[in-house]
């Protein structure tokens, strides 16, 4: 079923920026290392490397705490950013996301537009084409289980998978625990992952990974200490 | 006689990918190895080694996700391609490859969309359903 492109949600660490983009894609790269040898008639592959990058553009904004000022905040930190590329806001949907090592910024502008902004993340150890485990950005502020995400037909291979956590607002007044759970029939649930603990009243984003197997269901739970209310966004993904 | 392009079957590793496809080429390349010598006034080659590739692209559905996780960093995945359908008898390409290349992009105006790009391992070959 098509899922409409307006929808889109866009997070670099605990920065959500996706109102002022209007164009994003997410690009995997899988080298094929030639093994042609003599005796045949046809040029013989075999799988590589993968590499990820994850792209965005749309209008600048040089105001305070606006796109401008957090992209150059990310370029210029000391630690990897984490980005999430959500299709749309509905548990389950598509996302691509990860850690990114490096990143290219860009301001544009002719006389006759807008001024336009870009940016390109190369990624560090690949990209993650997954589902995101919250409705969107989802407003939590108690204790609880989010619903399961079905992977459905997906792989449970045994390589691991990786989780990113996006926290933008947060205004809940304990600490906060989110934990990935994977179960085989969304009945009997294990701990995947944790993400590392959130103080009260902080914005964070985070990437997880975890190895072995992943069973066929996931979900997000949560542990919130105090009262109020925070953002959370969770995608994740499981390797053949 | 022209031949509609609505009717194109596409297998990726053993799943139908066709209907969420809207475009597809299947490129194969003969290299031309090059014999010139003295003694000739035109270039002279002799056929070479054979290479292929498989390019589709169309909306995206969290079905094609899961052909690309099943494809990706897998050696000797099968592919079908049929320009007219699969029916049987009908021309079919086919083949084994290495996934190279999976993009998703979106823009407010318009659906989520993908492509993805296969290398054929080992040349095409051309037969029937």
């Amino acid at each position: 079923m098509p899922t409409p492109g307006r929808n889109a949600l866009v997070l670099v660490n605990e920065f959500d920026i996706t109102t002022y983009l209007n164009d994003s894609s997410a690009t995997e790269d899988l080298e094929a290392d030639e093994s042609t040898t003599y005796g045949t008639d046809a040029k013989t592959y075999e799988a590589g490397l993968a590499d990820g990058s994850l792209s965005a553009s749309g209008l600048y904004d040089g105001t305070a705490d606006a796109i401008d000022e957090v992209l150059r905040g990310v370029a210029q930190a000391a630690t990897n950013p984490v980005v999430t590329r959500s299709y749309a806001r509905t548990r389950g949907t598509g996302a691509s996301f990860g850690e990114a090592v490096r990143m290219s910024h860009e301001v544009s502008q002719t006389p006759d537009g807008l001024v336009e902004t870009s940016v390109e993340f190369q990624m560090d150890e690949g990209l993650g084409f997954g589902r995101i485990l919250t409705a969107g950005l989802e407003s939590l502020s108690a204790t609880g289980d989010l619903a399961s995400v079905d992977f459905v037909n997906d792989p449970q291979g045994a390589s691991g998978g990786f989780a990113t956590l996006h926290i933008p607002t947060n205004a809940h007044t304990g600490t906060v625990d989110v934990v990935v759970e994977d179960s085989p029939d969304a009945a009997a649930w294990a701990t995947v992952a944790a993400f590392t603990q959130v103080p009260a009243s902080t914005a964070t984003a985070e990437l997880i990974r975890w190895t072995g197997a992943t069973d066929r269901y996931m979900r997000v739970s949560v542990t919130a200490a105090g009262t109020g209310s925070f953002d959370l966004l969770v995608a994740a993904v499981a390797r053949a | 006689m022209p031949t509609a392009g609505r009717n194109a079957f596409l297998s990726v590793g053993g799943t139908d990918i066709s209907t969420h496809c809207n475009d597809i080429s299947v490129p194969e390349e003969i290299e031309a190895d090059e014999t010139t010598t003295f003694g000739t006034d035109a270039k002279t080659y002799i056929a070479g080694l054979a290479d292929g590739s498989v390019s589709l692209s169309g909306v995206w559905d969290p079905a094609v996700d899961t052909v690309w996780a099943a494809v990706r960093q897998q050696n000797d995945q099968a592919f079908q391609y049929g320009p007219q359908g699969n029916t049987v008898s009908n021309p079919r390409r086919t083949g084994v490859m290495v996934g190279t290349n999976y993009e998703t992009s979106q823009t407010p105006d318009g659906v989520v969309e993908f492509s993805m790009e296969l290398q054929i391992d080992g040349g095409i070959t051309f037969d029937t359903f």
